[in-house]
């Protein structure tokens, strides 16, 4: 191997060498960017979480009745909003899992919210009928291809009844003890399931006979 | 090896399913294709400084001209062999010394004889022969070369059409006694069908390449449309091996030609422009061929890797030329196991929909597919493949310009539809090329 050779050779090495360090210094700075993003997207929604349930435990002490329709209506689509806003902020995010920790954070957020909007529709359901709502809360595991006709079933049932069926989509696995105590209270067996106003459904039941789940059913595939 | 690692990045015991499931992301399986990146960019880089260093270099010209003797093997070539003969009849007006062509007939069963023989009739420097021995254009080479008259001998493909001057740059070359074998750029002739347009592009890529395969010492390919041997030294070595023994027998010969002691040159000048395989299924075999000729004489002249005597080319360019082979290790396992997941995660999810007896809504399948958000999707690997594909571009541009091509809005239609298109057949070519390899699947020429 002559001398001119062996020079191209350590040139190109250190020209790879040079590259894919500038490549891994541009990487890194493009990450450090996302990740500080997305800290301020979680430390964003948490403020916002905290407030609006300051802001609805405020509007429950100094009510003369904190049991109004009306205040619970309010509350409940304030929640929907926010949930609404995190909602959004995690699909971005799950494109992107190079943030595997604050991506956790950013679902954690979103279920609890999701709970909490739950816990207010279950509230206003049984107190005031004229608001009255219907349900799913769909259990779901990690990785489940057994689901996807479930999502087709659960997205054809919100198409068919619109804003009239709320949906909740609750990761088992995601770790909250909230959503394991609903597990057990419920009696749920295996995952996936799903919760339609308080009853648990199981497959099966979900694609054929879902409509006979809802309130105020007439038979014919509509609400009265 | 590298496949046991592959699954080894994407399982860990000690994480929690919900982790398992937001890591199993291409980044952490990604390291081996990160490597990959990483060596296929210092080869790149190593070939771009060459050709930078060989830059200004010309072709020596000539003191006296030595005779020639040009051998075209043929068979069933009655679309091209005339306007072959006509290139070559043009090559003896510019030539200043002897000069003879040899045209040797592997028994077609077309025109090609009748048409030949016609401008043998006419021109008295054209020989045609019927070939005698076996079939195939290894030995109808060696037929020729015995009765050859002069001391260079040259071979042209019957669809090839040299330059006029070629001859005159090439034989400079052979003043430097140690030079065995002389070879040349390629382009395609009139690229019509996509097909074709895709071989030009590649061609014009190959030409940078032999320009810096050739600053290198390296040149492992005397490409079968135009190149030039010393008889001597085909004589030493025995000349061309059959497809018996390889199926790409230009390829072959120059480990043979480095073993006797010489050396292979490119000119820098002479170009041959040559009809490329028209259809899919043609290039698949022709490319199912060459590939296998490759992984023959690779492990053929294996004795060579690491031997000082060779140079560069067995220090550097045969363990580079071994490892980008083995690298196609990796892009296989990376499409099977990405298939199996693909079609595994389809066919539960089908039968699912089958249980609970519901039509899937391909809409909503597919929408998600298209709801990237790309601001996201941004990564190491992306940044490195971006420097990678800058250097790729800038190797092109060169092939363009040492091919002394214009560049048009169709080249640049075509070099963004390359790695579409033409770089995922060239991965099937080479599997197939494995797979029949190791099956012993006979080898054809034809």
């Amino acid at each position: 191997m002559n001398d001119s050779n062996k020079k191209l050779l350590f040139k190109a090495l250190s020209a790879t060498l040079a590259i894919m360090f500038l490549s891994l210094l541009f990487a890194n700075l493009i990450y450090d960017w996302k990740k500080s993003n997305m800290d301020a997207d979680i430390l964003e929604i948490y403020n916002k979480s905290l407030d609006l349930k300051i802001t609805n435990n405020f509007f429950d002490s100094v009510s003369v009745d904190n049991n109004s329709c009306d205040l619970i209506e309010t509350q409940l689509t304030g929640v929907a909003d926010l949930l609404y806003d995190i909602g959004k902020k995690v699909n971005l995010a799950s494109e992107d899992k190079s943030n595997v920790s604050d991506l956790i954070a950013l679902q954690k957020q979103y279920v609890y919210n999701n709970l909490e909007l739950w816990l207010r529709l279950r509230k206003e359901n049984s107190l005031c009928p004229q608001y009255r709502r219907n349900y799913i809360m769909y259990l779901y595991p990690y990785n489940c291809n057994e689901c996807a006709p479930l999502e087709t079933a659960i997205r054809d049932a919100k198409d068919k009844y619109g804003d009239e069926l709320w949906i909740f989509s609750i990761p088992k696995e995601i770790n909250i003890k909230s959503v394991d105590a609903i597990v057990d209270y419920y009696g749920v067996n295996y995952i996936p399931a799903v919760i339609i106003n308080d009853k648990v459904i199981y497959e099966q039941d979900i694609i054929n006979n879902l409509d006979m789940y809802m309130f105020d059913y007439n038979g014919e595939g509509t609400i009265e | 090896m590298l496949f046991c690692l592959g699954v080894h990045f994407q399982t860990n015991k000690n994480q929690s399913v919900q982790e398992y499931i937001l890591t199993s992301d291409p980044m952490h399986l990604d390291y081996i294709l990160l490597f990959s990146v990483g060596l296929l960019l210092f080869f790149m880089l190593l070939y771009f400084f060459a050709y930078l260093d060989a830059r200004g270099r010309k072709d020596p010209k000539p003191k006296k001209y030595p005779g020639i003797s040009i051998i075209v093997p043929i068979w069933n070539e009655e679309d091209t062999i005339k306007e072959t003969l006509g290139c070559l009849v043009n090559i003896k007006k510019k030539y200043a010394g002897d000069f003879e062509v040899i045209v040797v007939d592997d028994n077609s069963t077309d025109n090609s004889y009748s048409l030949t023989k016609e401008l043998a009739n006419k021109y008295k420097f054209i020989k045609l022969v019927t070939k005698k021995g076996k079939k195939g254009k290894a030995e109808s080479f060696n037929e020729a070369t015995k009765i050859a008259k002069y001391e260079l001998v040259a071979c042209v493909d019957a669809d090839a059409f040299p330059e006029e001057k070629s001859l005159e740059y090439i034989v400079g070359y052979f003043a430097d006694e140690k030079v065995g074998a002389v070879t040349t750029k390629m382009v395609v002739k009139d690229p019509k069908k996509l097909v074709e347009w895709f071989q030009h592009i590649e061609y014009l890529f190959s030409n940078f390449l032999l320009s810096a395969y050739g600053h290198l010492e390296s040149i492992y390919v005397t490409k079968g449309p135009l190149s030039v041997y010393r008889k001597r030294v085909l004589k030493k070595i025995g000349g061309f091996k059959g497809i018996d023994i390889t199926p790409t027998e230009d390829m072959e010969i120059t480990f043979r030609i480095r073993k006797a002691g010489y050396t292979i040159k490119n000119s820098i000048d002479a170009k041959v422009s040559t009809r490329v395989m028209p259809t899919w299924k043609k290039l698949f075999w022709q490319r199912v061929r060459w590939n296998r000729g490759s992984l023959i004489n690779f492990t053929k002249h294996r004795d060579m890797m690491f031997d000082r005597q060779y140079g560069f080319f067995s220090m550097v360019m045969m363990p580079i030329i071994t490892i980008t082979i083995s690298m196609l290790a990796i892009v296989i396992y990376y499409l099977i196991f990405n298939l199996i997941n693909i079609l595994v995660n389809f066919f539960v999810k089908m039968y699912w929909y089958a249980y609970l007896k519901i039509i899937p809504n391909p809409f909503i399948a597919l929408q998600r597919y298209f709801e990237i958000n790309f601001a996201y999707v941004v990564s190491y690997l992306i940044v490195i493949i971006a420097f990678a594909g800058l250097v790729w571009i800038i190797t092109y541009a060169v092939g363009f310009y040492e091919s002394k091509e214009k560049l048009k809005i169709k080249h640049i239609i075509i070099l963004i539809l390359t790695p579409i298109i033409y770089t995922p057949a060239q991965i099937i070519f080479w599997v197939s090329a494995i797979i029949l390899q190791l099956t012993k699947y006979k080898s054809r020429w034809r």
